[in-house]
């Protein structure tokens, strides 16, 4: 076939095309534009949510209390006898936000559970005052009334020999007007706050370190492998896929294996049952190890090949080309791993359901269940009563722990991108 | 494909540290010692699919700078990295025939004391991106020498038979990486006659220089002849002709 040498006439077909092409940029551009904005919208509003709902339960009662409560049932001893002379209350210093028993020579306060429920705090006491006198019910030994306990109830004897029960619910003024009533107290509760977090948020920071532990040396020798010393042959091809591949795998199967793999392969070593934070850590690894792999890989990559040569040409070794040339050179990649396994192992939680357990205990243990602050979220909303706002909470601290971590690996490669420019 | 489990055995022979040993007088040039003897050498890219170099027959004299010129693709720089065997590192080479190193052949020699004896400079200068100090002491520090006082002394001298001490003395633990294109590529020359090698490879080792460095490169050659004998590839004839003894042309 001949070709035709037709001539074009582009400047007719610009000028055709330039009224067509002004709206069919106009309606890619505005609705790429509207698209990315919905995003931004959406994403706002997520965290506004949870700032909005989460951040009146933030406290930091909320933060440094166990999940569980420990209560004290106190009475004034069986052969008290109230005698308004004994007492003198004249070294109880007077503050305007509290309120003051002026028969038991006492100084209350209000204040919040980690329910932003109201309650009582036992504040001030006098030397002299009877509260000292308070025995347990149940052993009837001597306590002292620690500053973290709240009044939850207190019932009393009346001179008529009635009983009368104020609950913190109703005021102070109700329990002070009950108090003067009184001449002993027959029951009285104190309540440690409860529903804290300080267990989840230790244990996720030992899970953290286990974690960073057990994934750090693989993920970086198998970087190394494929870095520095693996072939462009197919095996190396095959293990690059399979590698990439598992950094996909959905975390719950993770979670699986470490339940049936991990938690008899602990539990055979150190004889513990069920989950605890090694089985965690272990499948935590396991989850982590693709992405460590990949990005200290990438790192190793970036290093200049003639660096490489000039250090086996000056007769080092490839030992010593590694640990002199190779890692110093891509300690930016390894803290990038760090830090993203750092996030990754906060924010986990369908894996470590199975493999660390979901019991809220009263301090952490490393040989028995335990929960994350992911797993904690996951433990307060699978109830009956499911705790939105706590979990808001806890969604705010596991939010700034991200941005914190996100932002220190710009830190981290600006850094390095200045000092490998300089 | 290769076995991958199968290693080669290599020997270190401890005579190539012997500088007194009396080495083989060439045939064509009696004068000349011959250091370096290349036979029917042929070398192999792509698992044999690429034949870059061709019966190659060359004897390198000790303490002469012999240039390899030719047009480029023609294996100059392929030749220079078989001698310290930098081209074992690439993927599916292939070699046939031999290169003697003072008699022995280099495929039997532990590639570590070949390395040490034969020293390299790149065509980019490469620095370490660590103090001007630990780049010189890198090699003798891989040899396990840990001497305060000796390895000041590899520093010094090095620095001075290069002529840079006059100009670093003072930022002498500030990055390599931060003197000038001329510095690094002599502080790379440096470094390589840190290990006190026999035989210094040049690839282009002034390629990336203005004529000025390029000048102070040239010089520096002429008064290392003394000491070391000289292999550098050049594109440039005239640079060929002002500082070789002995010119080996490729013909593609």
């Amino acid at each position: 076939m001949e070709k035709k040498n037709k001539k074009i006439n582009l400047s007719y077909l610009i000028e055709r095309n330039i009224k067509n092409r002004k709206y069919k940029d106009g309606i890619t551009n505005g609705s790429t534009f509207l698209f990315s904005l919905l995003c931004v919208v959406i994403l706002f509003l997520v965290i506004g949510y949870v700032l909005f709902t989460g951040a009146n339960y933030l406290t930091p009662g909320f933060i440094t209390s166990n999940y569980s409560q420990s209560s004290v049932a106190l009475r004034t001893p069986k052969d008290f006898v109230y005698n308004e002379n004994d007492y003198d209350f004249s070294d109880l210093e007077r503050f305007d936000d509290t309120y003051y028993s002026e028969k038991w020579g006492i100084g209350l306060q209000y204040g919040k559970d980690n329910n932003q429920n109201q309650v009582i705090y036992l504040v001030q006491m006098s030397e002299n005052s009877p509260f000292h006198e308070l025995v347990r019910r149940d052993d009837g030994t001597n306590f002292n009334i620690p500053s973290d306990m709240y009044l939850s109830y207190i019932t009393v004897q009346t001179e008529l020999g009635t009983y009368k029960t104020a609950f913190s619910e109703d005021g102070i003024e109700n329990m002070i007007s009950t108090l003067d009533e009184a001449v002993s107290i027959y029951d009285s509760n104190f309540l440690t706050l409860g529903g804290g977090i300080s267990t989840s948020l230790i244990t996720t920071c030992y899970l953290i370190l286990f974690t960073l532990i057990f994934s750090l040396p693989l993920g970086i020798g198998g970087a190394i492998y494929l870095g520095y010393y693996a072939k462009d042959n197919r095996i190396t091809r095959i293990i690059r896929s399979l590698v990439d591949m598992s950094s996909g795998i959905p975390s719950i199967i993770f979670g699986l294996v470490g339940a049936t793999i991990f938690i008899p392969f602990v539990g055979s070593m150190t004889g513990t049952t069920g989950g605890n934070i090694f089985t965690g850590a272990l499948t935590m690894t396991l989850i982590l190890l693709p992405t460590i792999v990949k990005t200290v890989e990438e790192s190793i990559k970036t290093i200049p090949k003639s660096m490489i040569s000039a250090s086996l040409a000056l007769g080092a070794s490839n030992t010593e080309t590694i640990f002199k040339i190779v890692l110093p050179n891509s300690i930016d990649g390894i803290l990038n791993a760090a830090i993203l396994g750092i996030g990754r192992t906060i924010g986990e939680s369908a894996a470590l359901v199975f493999a660390l357990g979901t019991f809220i205990t009263a301090a952490p243990s490393f040989t028995s269940g335990n929960t994350t602050l992911a797993v904690h979220i996951w433990y307060i909303l699978a109830g009956e009563y499911p705790a939105y706002e706590q979990a808001c909470a806890i969604s705010i601290i596991i939010f700034c722990v991200v941005v914190v971590l996100s932002l220190s690996t710009k830190l981290i490669n600006y850094l390095f991108r200045r000092k490998r420019e300089r | 494909m290769k076995n991958p489990f199968k290693f080669k055995k290599e020997i270190v022979n401890a005579d190539l540290f012997n500088n007194d040993l009396p080495l083989p007088h060439s045939e064509e040039y009696p004068d000349e010692e011959v250091i370096f003897s290349v036979k029917d050498f042929q070398f192999y890219y792509d698992n044999g699919e690429k034949h870059a170099l061709k019966d190659i027959n060359l004897e390198i004299f000790k303490k002469k700078v012999t240039a390899f010129i030719g047009p480029s693709g023609c294996g100059k720089s392929t030749l220079l990295r078989c001698f310290n065997r930098m081209n074992d590192l690439i993927d599916g080479n292939k070699k046939e025939g031999e290169i003697l190193y003072k008699g022995t052949p280099i495929d039997t020699l532990n590639t570590i004391q070949l390395r040490s004896k034969v020293g390299m400079v790149f065509q980019q200068p490469n620095p370490f991106p660590m103090s001007i100090y630990n780049n010189i002491t890198y090699g003798p520090k891989c040899q396990g020498l840990r001497n305060k006082k000796s390895l000041d002394k590899i520093v010094y001298d090095s620095l001075n038979d290069v002529g840079l001490y006059e100009e670093v003395k003072d930022q002498i633990s500030h990055s390599g990486t931060s003197l000038s294109g001329g510095q690094q590529q002599r502080l790379c020359i440096a470094r390589c006659i840190a290990m006190s090698p026999d035989i210094i490879l040049m690839d282009e080792p002034t390629s990336a220089l203005d004529p000025i460095a390029t000048l102070k490169i040239e010089e520096l050659i002429r008064k290392l002849k003394e000491k070391y004998t000289i292999i550098i590839v050049t594109h440039n004839m005239q640079q060929a002709a002002r500082i070789s003894d002995y010119t080996a042309f490729f013909m593609l």
